[in-house]
Order: structure tokens, then sequence, then C-alpha cells
């Protein structure tokens, strides 16, 4: 029997993959590829993150240990995060099995190449991540350039790796122990639990640092027992040398990477390959009992607002998508769950404080647990408007993209019909539902069905601007017919980033007009209108823009 | 060089295949037919390890493919159904990823893939361009080449003929009569029963994930006189499993 890693074709593998993906999205050599552009927006962004972090962090009174644990807990969110929403995929994907699978590759070594092609990425995220926090770190603390800077750095990768091996265990557990049948279905939703619990401790970052840049408080006691906590010993072995303080939190953070590293390699990576393969297999094949037919909800939503055939088409096309192709589900159902997830983590926060119920913002600024609680009410229906900001592209990404097949073989005369279609399946298979349980959510909490609706409103109608506002921007694609690339989803997170701010603008003004009923209804109003231009330009740009793709 | 015994796979509640044995010698050339969803692509999928059957076990070149698959796998070219290929790579560059994955020493590599290139008739000037901006015809001759590269003792060939012109199909043919000359086992399926009749040696029909009749096309077409090869398959695939004079379904022998 051959040894189960062979390094030359483990070379080869990476090699290869990292090709393919930076060159994927041009088919001409020399033409920057969509993949490369992905990439370098993605770095300017985390550079500017690690800017915003580092910069914030100068001003506090902390030493470097908890420094550096604050930068790397922001790294460990942000690269559980990007694993989540799109790195995964180089684990999970079964597309390599027509091409790879089938090769006298042992499973190990297939598993450990995309590993590294994952932590390829992971430390091109880091280091842009960590760019500006090691700058400031050095000169802050008067280190080493060298050994400071240097050490700093380990620390960011090593903590990086630790998130990527804490998210690769879980995928491989997950693929080692579900059956193939029920693993897509059990994945989407231990994937969006992830990205709940993953977005919701990066929320805590904001409010932790205020406290440290205020002197509230110097360090927190879970450092010390979180991976980030751990790894800022590194750093700090620049001020003081190997000591007992030092030593432990390093001992864990290796012992840490060195069981993540055991469990993901030699235990579960021998039945990497048909694992996946069977998933592939099994992912076509319809459960007993499942029902291609539209519920009666779905049925009168449509005979309601879809009547149209072309629309129709169009409407039952994206319902057939989300319903069917578990990886569309898997993509898209954050746009249901973390809204939600916002609300309750709010109403734990606070207790169910209502902030309708909180006096004028003038004559009592709110401040500590009290503003955090009552902004997650805000955020949680915002957060739908950030995803709204980029769902028409997230709408025209699939992992097969064989969509693409159809309408370029045979274009629509009414294309922008059929969109115009996918898009109220839209509006009822997520947007109405995220909805709906926010409102259920935020009554059980304040108890007020009128206090909620007029909530929501708002966001709702703040959501009838970004929607359309989304669609000025990028590529005019058919739904689920754009090739899919490395970088993509990123790219996604970075528009939702950059909408933050005008967005945050609107959620101040809605909070500060909560005691003014008119004003509200005026800002609602306003809302609508600015909405409604802007949906007549996305339409326009639409129906040109997907005329010209048809024909071409 | 394969053997196949009792291969079962279930996907829940659907049986894929059931029961199926066979096993084909070299220089064999066995045609392995069955309408859409028989379980022809299940089965290859079992031969070359991508999954594991539910029952039974299948061997390549007396390797075991679930207890030994890397020495098994060493032995197989697999032309697949969807061709896929990393469209990303020029035709050279994935036909070298494919040597090095076979650990072929990169020079007898090198010339090996542009002969097989030169060979599928692959015009020279594609050789260095994207396999994106290729056609489909073009595209399932480097998927043949990349089979072929590491000079496979077992070909499994899943409608091999996909997209390719008349001269790109008489070349196929020929290759596989090549091959199997030089004593390899060729695994052949396809829809397309007139190349099947020209190529094959030897005939399995499947049906609901069951073998209907194994035989050479003379002794198939013996126990159904007067019949075509074409009105065989549809007797035997429109019902599943039918008792036919002097073939054992069970077996799958004549």
């Amino acid at each position: 029997m051959k040894k189960a890693r062979n390094p030359g074709q483990l070379l080869t593998l990476l090699k290869v993959a990292i090709l393919v993906d930076l060159r994927t999205g041009s088919s001409l050599p020399g033409k920057m590829s969509r993949n490369k552009w992905a990439f370098l927006w993605m770095a300017l962004f985390y550079l500017f993150i690690g800017l915003v972090t580092g910069g914030s962090l100068m001003e506090a009174e902390v030493t470097l240990p908890v420094f550096a644990a604050f930068v790397y807990s922001g790294i460990f969110l942000f690269i559980s995060l990007n694993i989540l929403i799109e790195y995964q995929e180089i684990l999970m994907s079964p597309v390599d099995a027509d091409v790879l699978f089938w090769r006298p590759v042992p499973s190990r070594t297939i598993f450990v190449a995309k590993l590294l092609n994952l932590c390829f990425y992971v430390t091109l995220i880091t280091l842009a991540l960590a760019f500006f926090p090691t700058v400031f770190v050095m000169f802050r603390e008067g280190l080493n350039p060298i050994a400071g800077g240097f050490l700093f750095l380990c620390g960011a990768l090593l903590n990086a790796l630790s998130a990527t091996g804490l998210t690769v265990v879980i995928y491989a557990v997950l693929l080692r122990y579900v059956s193939s049948e029920r693993l897509q279905d059990i994945l989407a939703y231990v994937q969006v639990l992830l990205f709940m619990i993953v977005f919701v401790g990066y929320q805590m970052v904001g409010p932790l640092l205020e406290k440290l840049v205020s002197g509230e408080e110097t360090s927190f006691a879970v450092f010390d027992y979180v991976p980030p906590g751990w790894y800022a010993a590194i750093p700090a072995l620049a001020e003081t040398g190997l000591t007992s303080r030092v030593l432990i939190p390093l001992a864990l953070g290796g012992s840490f990477l060195l069981v993540a590293s055991w469990i993901a390699i030699l235990r579960l990576s021998p039945a990497y390959l048909e694992r996946i393969s069977s998933v592939g297999t099994a992912a076509g094949t319809r459960a007993p009992g499942e029902t291609t037919r539209r519920s009666p909800l779905a049925r009168a939503f449509a005979r309601l607002f879809v009547r149209e055939p072309i629309r129709r088409a169009g409407f039952e096309f994206f319902m057939a998508n989300l319903v069917g192709d578990r990886k569309i589900k898997v993509a898209l159902l954050p746009i249901v769950a973390m809204p939600v997830a916002f609300a309750i983590f709010g109403w734990i926060t606070s207790g169910g404080v209502d902030p309708y119920d909180l006096p004028p913002a003038e004559s009592e600024p709110l401040t500590g647990t009290r503003f955090s609680s009552s902004f997650s009410f805000f955020l949680a229906a915002y957060m739908l408007c950030i995803f709204l900001l980029t769902l028409t592209r997230a709408v025209t990404a699939s992992t097969s993209w064989k969509a693409a097949w159809v309408f370029y073989a045979s274009p629509l005369r009414h294309f922008d019909r059929f969109y115009v279609g996918c898009l109220l399946g839209v509006v009822y298979g997520l947007v109405l539902p995220a909805t709906a349980m926010l409102f259920i959510v935020m009554l059980f909490v304040w108890g007020d069905p009128f206090h909620v609706l007029l909530h929501l409103g708002v966001s709702s109608a703040m959501g009838f601007v970004v929607f359309p506002a989304g669609m000025l921007f990028g590529e005019v694609v058919p739904p689920f017919s754009r090739e899919p690339n490395r970088g993509g989803k990123s790219l996604d997170m970075m528009i939702g980033f950059l909408g933050m701010p005008p967005l945050f603008l609107v959620g101040i003004l809605h909070y500060s007009l909560r005691h003014n009923l008119s004003g509200l209804i005026l800002l609602i109003s306003s809302l609508l209108f600015l909405g409604w231009g802007l949906w007549l330009v996305a339409k326009r740009r639409f129906r040109a823009g997907i005329r010209v793709s048809a024909a071409g | 060089m394969i053997e196949a015994e009792n291969l079962g796979k279930a996907y829940g509640a659907v049986r894929a295949l059931d029961g199926v044995s066979f096993s084909a010698k070299p220089g064999e050339i066995l045609g392995y037919l069955g309408p859409n969803g028989a379980g022809k692509s299940t089965t290859v999928k079992i031969l070359t390890g991508l999954i594991h059957p539910t029952e039974g076990g299948a061997t390549i070149g007396g390797h075991s493919i679930r207890e030994d698959p890397v020495e098994a796998k060493r032995l197989i070219g697999l032309v697949p159904e969807s061709g896929a290929l990393y469209e990303a790579l020029t035709p050279l560059e994935y036909l070298r990823f494919v040597g090095a994955l076979y650990e072929l020493e990169p020079k007898d590599c090198d010339e090996r893939a542009r002969g097989q290139l030169a060979e599928l008739q692959l015009d020279e000037k594609a050789w260095n361009q994207r396999l994106s901006g290729l056609s489909k015809g073009m595209k399932q001759r480097v998927v043949i080449a990349a089979a072929l590269l590491h000079r496979p003792r077992v070909l499994l060939f899943d409608e091999p003929l996909n997209g390719l012109d008349v001269g790109g199909t008489v070349k196929v043919k020929e290759i596989i009569a090549r091959e199997a000359a030089r004593g390899c086992t060729i695994l052949y399926c396809s829809h397309l029963l007139d190349v099947v009749e020209r190529v094959c040696s030897r005939i399995i029909i499947l049906s609901e994930g069951k073998i209907q009749v194994d035989g050479s096309l003379s002794s198939i077409l013996a126990r159904y006189p007067g019949k075509t090869l074409e009105e065989v398959f549809q007797e035997l695939t429109r019902g599943g499993a039918m008792d036919v004079d002097g073939v054992d379904s069970a077996e799958g022998q004549i």
C-alpha cells in the first residue's frame, strides 16, 4: 500500500487550485479576472478594517497583550465569518469529483491540499487585517520592528489558523457523522447558526472597544479562555521574554491548534473523498415525500401579485431554486435568520426594554447596556436592509450556474418581466418571512402591534430604497446564472459594510423621531418616494441590460 | 481486470443498483447499456471509488476499490459523462497537472500530452488557450487525452462521443480498438446502440438497477430471433426485469 500523503501531488493540487481561483472569471490570458478584482477589493477592505481597529486602540490605555488580544479577537471573528460565508466551499464542494477524486491521490492528500488552499486565503486576509495594527503596535510600544512586528504577525496568523481549525473540525465532524442525504440540510442550519453566533459576537466588539478607549476597563477576563487571548502572549514575548505568564497561554494556544489539526487531518480526512462524492450524488436525490408543489400561501400570493405569465414563470423559477437547491438555500437563509438573531439578541441583553418608552434622546442621552439593547432592535430591522443591498448579486450566483445555459440558449423576449417575477419570489420567499419573524419577536417583547408596525415601517421603507439601489451596481445577470467566483461573497460583504453609514444615519433619524408620529410617517413617505424613483431607474437598467446579455 | 460482485446502492428509499455482478477481462470491450436512471453512472462511480456501494464490492486489477483505492485508481482512466475539467487552465497545463497526479516524469508527461492532443486532432493553436474558451468537442478531446495519458489498464467511458464531430468520433473508435488490442479492459456506457454494436465485444443491458442481459451481440440476438439490438433493448428496459428464455436475471448471465 502506498503512503497516505504524497508531497509532489500535494504541491501540484495546491498550485493548480490557486491558479484556477485566480484565473476564474476571465477566458483571456492577461486580462484581469473577476476573481483578482474581488481579491484586490477584499484586501483593501480588510486593510481599512485593520486601520480603524488599530487606530481606535491607539487611544486606549491598555497593555500590549490586551491590545493584541483585541485585534486578534476581531481577526478570529472575521476569519470565521469568511470561512462560513465563502471559503467553506473549498472543502465542501463536490465539483472536483469528476476531475480529481478518481485519480490515484489519497483522500488525506486531497483534504490537506484543500486545507492549505483555505489557509492561503486565511493568510492573505489575516495579513491585510493585521498590517496596520502591527505598524501601530510597533510605534506605540516602541518595539523592535523586526522581532516585535514579526511576533505580532505570527500571533495573528496562529490565531487565524485556530479559527480555521475550529471551523474545519465542525465541518469535518458533520461530514463524517451525518448521512449524505441529510448533510446538506443539516449543514445549512448549522452554518446559519454559526453565522449568527459569529456575527452577534462581532457586534460585541464595538461596545467592548468603547470600554477600553474610555478607560472603563483595561482588560477582559474572557481573554484568558479564548484563542485570541492565548496567542496575544506571542507579541508579549518581545517585551517580557519567556515567563510563566506567557508560557501558559502559549501552551494552551499550541495545544488547541494541535488538537484541531489532529482531529481534522488524522481522524476525519481518510473518508473525505467518499463522503464529499456521496454528498454530491445525494444532493440531487429528492427525499421521499418531498413535494414540488407550492404551498397554498405561495399560490395565493402568486394569484394576487404575479398574474402575468412571464412574471409568474420568474416567480416559480425563483421559488423552485430556493426550495430545491440546498446550496441556494444556505446562501440565502441568513437573510431571514440574521435579523431575527439580532432581535433575539436585543431582547436578551435588554431584558425586553422598549426604546420607544425611553425618554427622548435630547433630554437623557442613552448610554451603556440600554443603548446597546435598544440599538439591537433597530439593527435587526436595518440588517435586513443590508442584505437587500446585496441581494441582487446574491440571487445571480449559483454553484452550478446551470441556469446560464437555459437563459443564454433560449433568451426570453421580456426578460425584465421574468426578472420582476424572480424579485417577487424574493419578496415572498425571503423578505416577508424575515419581516414576519421580526414582527413576532418584537410583538412578544413589546406587546403593542401598532408600535411594532411603525418600527418596522421605517426599515421596510428603507428596504424599498436599498433594494433598487443595489440593482444599480454591478453586472446585469439573470438569476442563478453567474459563474461563482472566489472572493465574490466577500465583495458582497464589503458592499454591505459600505451601505452601513447611510443606513445608520436613517436609523439615527428613526430613533430620534421615535416619539414623533407625524415625523415617522413623513420619513416613511419620503423613503417610499425615493425608493419608487430608484426602482424606475433600476428597472430601465435591467430591461436594457438583460436584453444585451441575452442577445450576446 | 474488472470484477464487480453483487453491487447494490441505495439513495434513501431509491435503489439505484441491485445485485449487479459482472467481470471483464483484459482486451474486452464491454458495452454497458441502459435507459436514463438504470444505474450506469452509479456503477462507474462505484468502480472509480467516487462512492461506496451499500452492498457488494469491486476490484480493479485485483485491488479492492474500497480497501486499496489508490492502487486500483492508478489502473483506471475515466472519461466522465459531464466532461469536467478545470476550465481556467489550458489543455497542456491541464494534462501536465493530470500527469503530475500520476507521478509521471515532467518531460515524459509533456511528450505524451502533445502526442495525445495531436492524435485526437486538437488544433495546435488551442493547446495554449484557456479551456473555457474552447468548444465542447475540443474540451471532450482534452478529457479523453487526460484519461489516456498514464496508459491505463482499465478504461471507463461514459458517453465519450458527446460533442465530438465525425472525425473525432472515428478517431475515438480507433483509439478504443487500439487500447483493447493492447490489453486494456474497456467499459463503454452509452445510449448510442449502433456505436455499441460496432465497437463492443460484449454487452450488458441494465434496467432499474438490475442486469437484464449479459452476453456477446450475436448470443443476445440469437435469443431474440428477427430483432435488432434496439428492439431487444426496448423490450428489456420497458418493464424492468423480465424473464427471458435462456437469460438468468438474477445472475445476469446468458
